[in-house]
């Protein structure tokens, strides 16, 4: 079982997704947990035993079980302008997380957040012999400290470092076959980009009753980024690094649990791109959604130890200038003795609204998160 | 309710589920997003074809690249083509006691045996082997000189072998004449009474002495073979190997060899292959003229200090037309070819050293200044009066050269030599690569007291585009002729050499040289051609097929 999950996630970040991704950094992935895929991608303050969010780190503070969580993505783009639409298949890996508690020393977090995807695939209608396609994209590598604060019943603060790093490539191909030359030759000029850099975050969270509260805010980060130009029979001047200040956000996140196992969860997070791209309004992503927990019995029904969620979320904004309407519907259910597998489906669509021509792509994406828990380094916590 | 093998399976089922999800409705190609992109500055620019005329800064004749060949290491050839005489030198040394007639040197040690079996031939057959007989009777100028073994006279052989006139060196022939002759192991040409008593009498008086044969083919020949096995002979003594004199050896190589004499015809701006020679011409491009031209045509591109990337060359077809051609009649037509390769040239510069100076005279600072890991130096010494001797040092360790022929064979490791002649009496110049980066010619001209040394740093090995006819048949070169060809007498070749100019396009600050350069070159030397080129900057137009560059847009 282990290896299959191996294969199948890397198998699954391959593929294109649409020519929007052309802009700024590519699309961004939000680095929600498993279950707040299916409840509109707001789920970041809803209490958990083993969840775990690179912004949100405070509310780990109170999991009492270690996780790991592996999230794919595979998906369906539709895209269309005013002259043509297709259909691209698309795929990823937007997170790996490890989350542990240490008792009353504290959390750790340690995730993997693909953060930008810059895929897209592209063939000049007027000229099938070129193609344009982009890959890669800033990843982040995060690692987390919480602390719940022993004198302050149900208040904790946390702290992120993401270290960005990663690259993405654009490249453009061009077969040229000559009429009396036996084999094609094959142009390809590559646009590369590096980037290594870090930024903070801190958060802090509350829960008391049927309350949850989080907030979070990034302090500001530089990357650098290198450009590496590449082109057959070409050559090119040394790369020349230059310095990236690196969007930052801010972001609210509330949830309210009622009648036992249900739950309404909202967040509201604003990102500035201003000092990144020049000329980039800045980004707001809103979410709300509802989650009907499992029974935690071990012995109940399948169905009945299943979570129900569903929820929406917009974003308006940032650097690619995204207008994005999306509705979810999840479910989760166990895996094994401690496990789960969280399925979302997310049906929505984005257009570019800088003014230009229209460029819209409606999706389909399914998120597969398996989480396998343990009670590895629990500890009763005196202040729970 | 469930089992830990039901939910795993479940699961599997439900990830393969959902990752073929992403797979089944994907469109082949995503033609989506033209107008998006290009709002973005992103479009794929049309390409554009056009013929214009190749913007050249200079022509320059070169040598083929390596060293030229010394005694002993290539074949021995006689013949006549292109209007040339192939002239082969052959030399005996008649009283050295460890030569390979050690036999015939033991009856002559014998006084009535000596007079009983003179040496009165120079015998040698035809083709590898050197045992065929023919039975074409050939006409060929022939002399034979004696000189005294000393150190002196021995100092003449390198400059015999490189094709010096005997008169020039001060040395009077026995035998000058012309002698019809059959190629065969049991015939030869006769030494005639004087040549033959003469012989006898050294021997006799075993006084050290060099026999050379000096034999001029006829230059409408059209044609050259192997001499295959030379040797002296008796009259009275049949069969092979037995009572024969075999050359002998002069630098621990077998003393003969093969020259071209270029006729006073010859043409001076030409391109081909000859015993012991041949020409490359190489073009220095006008870059800036080229992008000049690009800009104009397509707009402005992206440029920066060194570099001009706003263009892929797609295809570059010259045209290389030629008002004459001569080859050796029955070659393979694929041996009259040609390949187009280019090298930027980094840095160059040239330099002159007197001879005058004490011997030995070295260049080392000339070339290391060139940023080469290796410690290089060539040495020049007046070890022979009439050419000039050098040597190839690297790190202080004397360094083995790739000669023409070992290029020719496509082996950098056979056919090498530590040492290498130039002549005095006329122009000669060679030109070889050290660490495949440095071009380094050396030049040396009849009554100049200076070598002349030119060098040139290249970026890299220099490259041609490989041709690769339709049905993958490939097509390493242009042919310049084929004997289907209705004329020629003045072929017309048109060969891809998109490398060399996306080069010349792409470098702002240096200039690229583009070598034709002639196949052939192997051991078979069957190939033997030349050809005038009729352009003054030989290519003389060229078809481009050319798209702006769009990728650095992104």
């Amino acid at each position: 079982m282990r290896l299959s999950i191996v294969v199948l996630s890397l198998s699954a970040a391959v593929f294109a997704q649409t020519p929007a991704n052309i802009l700024g950094l590519g699309s961004e992935t939000d680095p929600s947990d498993g279950p707040s895929r299916g409840m509109g991608e707001a789920g970041e303050a809803l209490r958990s035993d083993r969840s775990w969010d690179p912004r949100l780190e405070a509310r780990s503070a109170f999991a009492t079980q270690t996780a790991l969580e592996v999230q794919l993505d595979p998906s369906i783009d539709m895209i269309s302008d005013d002259q043509a639409s297709n259909s691209v298949g698309g795929g990823g890996i937007p997170r790996v997380s490890l989350s542990v508690p240490m008792g009353r020393f504290g959390h750790l977090g340690l995730g993997y957040w693909q953060r930008f995807d810059k895929s897209f695939e592209w063939t000049d209608p007027a000229d099938s012999s070129v193609e344009a396609i982009g890959q890669g994209g800033a990843f982040e590598g995060d690692v987390s400290y919480g602390y719940a604060l022993p004198w302050l019943r149900g208040l904790a603060l946390g702290v992120t470092y993401h270290r960005i790093l990663g690259a993405d490539r654009v490249t453009v191909n061009e077969s040229w076959q000559a009429a009396d030359e036996g084999l094609a030759t094959a142009f390809s000029d590559t646009l590369q980009h590096s980037y290594w850099g870090s930024y903070w975050t801190g958060s802090v969270y509350f829960t008391r009753g049927p309350m949850d509260l989080g907030a979070w805010a990034d302090l500001r980060g530089q990357a650098t980024v290198t450009p590496y130009d590449g082109g057959t029979n070409q050559q090119f001047q040394q790369p020349q690094p230059y310095t990236m200040d690196l969007p930052r956000s801010a972001g609210f996140a509330a949830a309210y649990r009622f009648f036992q196992r249900q739950a309404v969860v909202a967040d509201l997070e604003w990102t500035t791109w201003q000092a990144t791209v020049s000329g980039a309004p800045d980004r707001w992503k809103g979410g709300v959604g509802w989650q009907s927990q499992g029974a935690g019995d071990r012995y109940d029904d399948f169905w009945k130890r299943a979570s129900w969620r569903a929820g929406a979320y917009g974003i308006v904004g940032g650097d690619q200038y995204d207008l994005t309407e999306a509705a979810t519907v999840g479910l989760g259910f166990p895996l094994g003795m401690q496990g789960a597998v969280d399925l979302s489906l997310h049906l929505g669509q984005n257009e570019v609204d800088n003014g230009g021509p229209k460029l819209k792509d409606t999706f389909v994406q399914l998120y597969v998160v398996l989480s396998g828990a343990s009670s590895w380094g629990e500890s009763l916590r005196s202040h729970k | 309710m469930y089992g830990k093998a039901s939910v795993n399976l479940r699961i599997s089922a439900l990830l393969l589920a959902a990752l073929l999800a992403g797979c089944g409705f994907t469109d082949a190609t995503n033609q989506t997003g033209t107008a998006f992109l290009a709002a973005q500055g992103i479009s794929i620019s049309a390409r554009d074809s056009f013929r214009i005329t190749v913007p050249v800064l200079g022509v320059q004749v070169v040598p083929v690249e390596g060293i030229p060949s010394p005694n002993g290491l290539e074949a021995l050839w006689l013949g006549g083509t292109l209007n040339d005489s192939i002239r082969a030198v052959v030399a005996f040394d008649l009283t050295n006691t460890t030569a390979p007639d050690a036999g015939f040197k033991a009856i002559q040690a014998v006084d009535s045996l000596a007079s009983k079996y003179k040496l009165t031939r120079l015998s040698f057959g035809v083709g590898s082997g050197g045992d065929t007989d023919t039975s074409t009777p050939r006409q060929v100028h022939v002399r034979f000189l004696l000189m005294d073994s000393t150190n002196q006279n021995t100092w003449n052989l390198p400059a015999l072998f490189m094709g010096a006139e005997p008169s020039a060196l001060g040395l009077t022939p026995v035998v000058d004449r012309d002698s019809t002759f059959v190629a065969s192991v049991n015939m030869g040409i006769p030494f005639g009474p004087a040549l033959r008593d003469s012989v006898a009498a050294r021997l006799k008086a075993a006084k050290p002495t060099w026999l050379v044969a000096i034999l001029d083919g006829h230059p409408g020949w059209q044609s050259v073979f192997s001499v295959g096995d030379p040797r002296l002979r008796t009259d009275s003594v049949s069969g092979t190997g037995e009572g024969t004199f075999l050359p002998g050896e002069f630098q621990a190589r077998a003393a003969w060899r093969s020259t071209e004499m270029r006729s006073s015809a010859a043409w001076n701006k030409s391109l081909g292959w000859w015993v012991g020679g041949g020409n490359r011409l190489r073009v220095t491009l006008d870059g800036n003229a080229l992008r000049t031209l690009l800009h104009q045509r397509f707009g402005k591109g992206i440029v920066s200090d060194s570099f001009d990337n706003s263009f892929n060359v797609l295809q570059a077809r010259v045209r290389v037309p030629f008002s004459a051609f001569n080859w050796v009649q029955g070659a393979s037509a694929d041996n009259r070819s040609l390949g187009i390769d280019g090298a930027v040239v980094l840095d160059s510069g040239s330099s002159a050293l007197p001879t005058s100076a004490a011997m030995p005279i070295s260049i080392q600072r000339y070339l290391t200044i060139l940023g080469l890991t290796v410690d290089p130096y060539l040495q020049f010494d007046d070890s022979f009066p009439d050419i000039l001797q050098c040597r190839y040092y690297q790190e202080n360790t004397l360094a083995d050269v790739p000669t023409r022929l070992s290029l020719g064979m496509g082996s950098s490791a056979s056919y090498t030599s530590t040492n290498f002649w130039l002549r005095k009496d006329v122009p000669d110049s060679m030109e070889f690569r050290i660490s495949a980066q440095v071009r380094v010619r050396v030049s040396h001209y009849p009554n100049d007291p200076n070598v002349h040394l030119h060098w040139s740093l290249l970026q890299g090995s220099p490259v041609a585009d490989p041709q690769i006819g339709i049905g993958d048949t490939a097509r390493p070169e242009t042919r310049v002729s084929d004997t289907a060809l209705a004329n020629t007498s003045s072929p017309v070749v048109h060969q891809e050499a998109r490398t060399s100019f996306s080069l010349a396009v792409i470098q702002r600050k240096v200039n690229v040289d583009v070598d034709i350069v002639p196949a052939g070159g192997s051991i078979g030397m069957q190939d033997l051609w030349e050809a005038e080129p009729s352009a003054a900057n030989i290519m003389d137009s060229l078809g481009l097929i050319v798209r702006p560059r769009d990728g650095s847009e992104f």
